[in-house]
Order: structure tokens, then sequence, then C-alpha cells
């Protein structure tokens, strides 16, 4: 992942619609043609789709899994990772580099 | 022309201004309606934009939205170099203006030329909350049964057995679905498919089927999680706008709770639309 890390802020992307549909948490792929439109979030991953509307830092995105979730902050810190990898493989984020 | 509940309106810009329209879409001709959407025609030479669009499907079409919302289209035929339309369409898809290039063999505005008025209708219906589903449709007692399939799946096959058997066709290729009160309505389109079946008809939909080609004929019931998935990668109405495509999952989502959804797994035999027509209770599920 580029500039991924400590120093990065994170927002999601224009190209996906999110929605809660038959209890199912939904993202769904505008434009795409021939490719499959629907990817499943978790509840978790639904609860930092809806933190990415804003930039927002790892920090950010841990602190609202740790005020959500009995979770570590380190576990926390993996998990955001992971969820941000592969937004980011769909193109469904983007990042920017804070200055330091 | 009207199409479900979308009437459409070709108004000429200029009293010299004829319009054409192919036998395949005299059905959906309608006079004295209410217009959900008026156009207005021209025809004359259309100078290509050369800014970059906001979405383009490479030598159909190019989009361009304005700030407020308008959209700006140009269909090209043959190849990029030649635009054949321009549209230009208000945000709230009331009204537009649609140009048409001077090809002289063409004669007259063309009404239903492809792809730009199934596009405009599409696009309308879905904003309407009405959806436009690659599905077959037959009538049985008043009542519709939609098998919903992608090209080749069966659609054309089901709607000639169905015919065979008394049903009334008014589409073997494209469906528009729309709710009414509690209930979902079928209605024909001008799209046909191999068995040309093309008519204006509507009616209550009884059950909706996905075809799926089967060495058995059996009925599968989808939950409507799966349901609306699979109706979903089966419309005709393009992902554009974040709107468009928020409504047709509203409908979808309302939709599988008024009519059920099943796959049909068949074999092309009278048996398996018998089953489908009388399966009041789902085989399997």
């Amino acid at each position: 992942m580029s500039q991924k890390g400590v120093n990065a802020q994170y927002r999601r992307t224009d190209g996906y619609v999110y929605r809660l549909t038959v209890g199912e948490h939904l993202l769904v792929s505008l434009h795409a043609r021939g490719e499959e439109p629907f990817y499943a979030l978790t509840p978790t991953g639904a609860l930092l789709w809806e933190s990415l509307a804003e930039w927002s830092t790892l920090d950010d995105l841990c602190a609202r899994l740790i005020g959500e979730y009995e979770v570590t902050r380190d576990q926390a810190a993996v998990d955001v990772m992971d969820f941000l990898e592969q937004l980011e493989s769909l193109q469904a984020v983007e990042s920017r580099q804070l200055e330091s | 022309m009207k199409f479900g509940h979308l009437v459409v309106a070709f108004r000429p810009r200029s009293d010299s201004l004829r319009f054409s329209v192919s036998e395949s879409h005299w059905p959906f001709i309608v006079e004295g309606l209410e217009p959900t959407l008026e156009l207005s025609c021209s025809v004359g030479p259309i100078s290509p934009r050369t800014d970059p669009s906001d979405f383009s499907i490479e030598k159909v079409w190019d989009i361009w939205r304005a700030s407020d919302g308008s959209e700006e289209m140009i269909f090209w035929r043959g190849s990029r170099e030649v635009p054949s339309w321009r549209l230009r369409i208000d945000p709230s898809f009331r009204r537009g203006e649609i140009e048409q290039a001077p090809i002289p063999r063409y004669g007259p505005f063309r009404a239903d030329d492809s792809p730009m008025l199934q596009f405009v209708v599409v696009r309308a219906l879905g904003r309407m909350g009405t959806l436009v589903v690659h599905a077959a449709t037959a009538i049985v007692d008043n009542e519709a049964l939609v098998f919903v399939g992608h090209s080749r799946a069966g659609k054309s096959t089901m709607a000639r057995i169905a015919e065979s058997l008394g049903a009334r066709i008014p589409t073997d290729d494209r469906t528009i679905l729309n709710l009414e009160g509690d209930r979902v309505f079928a209605w024909g389109s001008p799209w046909y498919g191999s068995l040309v079946r093309k008519t204006p008809e509507g009616a209550p939909v009884r059950s909706i089927y996905l075809l799926q080609q089967s060495a058995q004929n059996r009925i599968e019931t989808l939950p409507p999680g799966r349901a609306i998935k699979e109706l979903f990668v089966r419309l005709v109405q393009p992902r554009l706008s974040r709107a468009e495509l928020e409504r047709s999952l509203a409908t979808l989502e309302e939709l599988v709770g008024r009519v059920s959804v099943s796959v049909l797994h068949f074999q092309p035999t009278a048996e398996a639309f018998r089953l489908a027509s009388g399966a009041a209770v789902p085989i399997t599920g």
C-alpha cells in the first residue's frame, strides 16, 4: 500500500455505493461493466467505511474500532490496515501523506 | 412513446422536422398523455467536445456532467470520429434536447434509434424507481411470469414454449418492472429477442424466475439477499449515478418482499413452463 502508515490519511473514493441490504453490508461499484459489482463488508468494515467519508488517519480509524468493539490497539491496527489494503485493491480508498 | 409508465414526448424544434419510427416501436406510440420526459429534437451538425468526459463506453458514448447535475452525452457511430447524436438533459431528467447528425440515408429524425432511445428510456425509468431487466415475460390468467437471464439463458425459448401453451408474450428480451401499491407489475418493451415479441402490455407479476438450463426441471427458491444480487446484475440500467443505483437497489429490496424470486432449473419443454406457471409452492428450497 502506498503512503500507508501513521503519517497518512485515507478517504473513500466515489466509485462505490454502500447499502445495508437485507441485513448485509454491501459495497456496490459504480460505472464498472462486466465485473462483479458486489462486495460484502463485515460490520467492522461498515463502521470503518462510514469513518472514511472524511480524511482519516490510522489512529482515527483504530480509535473508532476501539470505541465500538473490545479490541486491543495492536489488533485494531492490524484489522484497519488489512481493510485499507483490500479497499485500495478495489480502488475504493485514496490516501495522502501528512506533512511531518 | 410509452414504456411502462414513462411517457417520452418528441417535439420538433422546427416545423420542417419529420420523425421516423420503425415498425417495432409502433405499438409504443401514444398520443394525448402527459409526458414524463420531453425531448426537443433537431437535425444538424454535431461538434464533438474535446474536453475529457466524466464517463465513457469506448466507441459507443461519452457523458459529461455539469455541476448543476445536468448531463451532455454524445453517441458515436462506427468510430469515435463520427458523432451521431447529442443529448442534453436537465438534472431532473424531465426535459432534454437531442440532436441527430445529418446522415443523408436516414432522412428524418429517427426517434427510435439504438442505443440512444434505449439509453434515455432506461435512465428515465430508473429515475422513477422502475427497473429494466434482461427478461422475457409471459402473461397467463392476467398475471405475469418473468423469466430472467443474460443472453442465451433461454428467455426466447421459454417465451416460445409459453406462447405455444396459450400465454401472451409482451417481450422476449427486456422487461420493465415497477411497484404499484403492494404489487409488482411487468411490462413489455420494444427491445426483443429471437422470438421478436414486443408489445406494451403489462400485468401484475406472479413470480420471477432466473433461468438455469439443467438436466431436470425444478424450482429453487432464492433468499432475498441473493435474489437482489442476481436481479441486479441482470438489470439493463447502467450504473452511472449514485442516486440511480441506490434507487434500483431500493426497488429490488421492495420487489423481493412482494413476489417470489426463484431459480428455474429447466429443460426447454412444456413441463418446465407448467412447473413455473403452476408451482404455488416451491419444489425445493
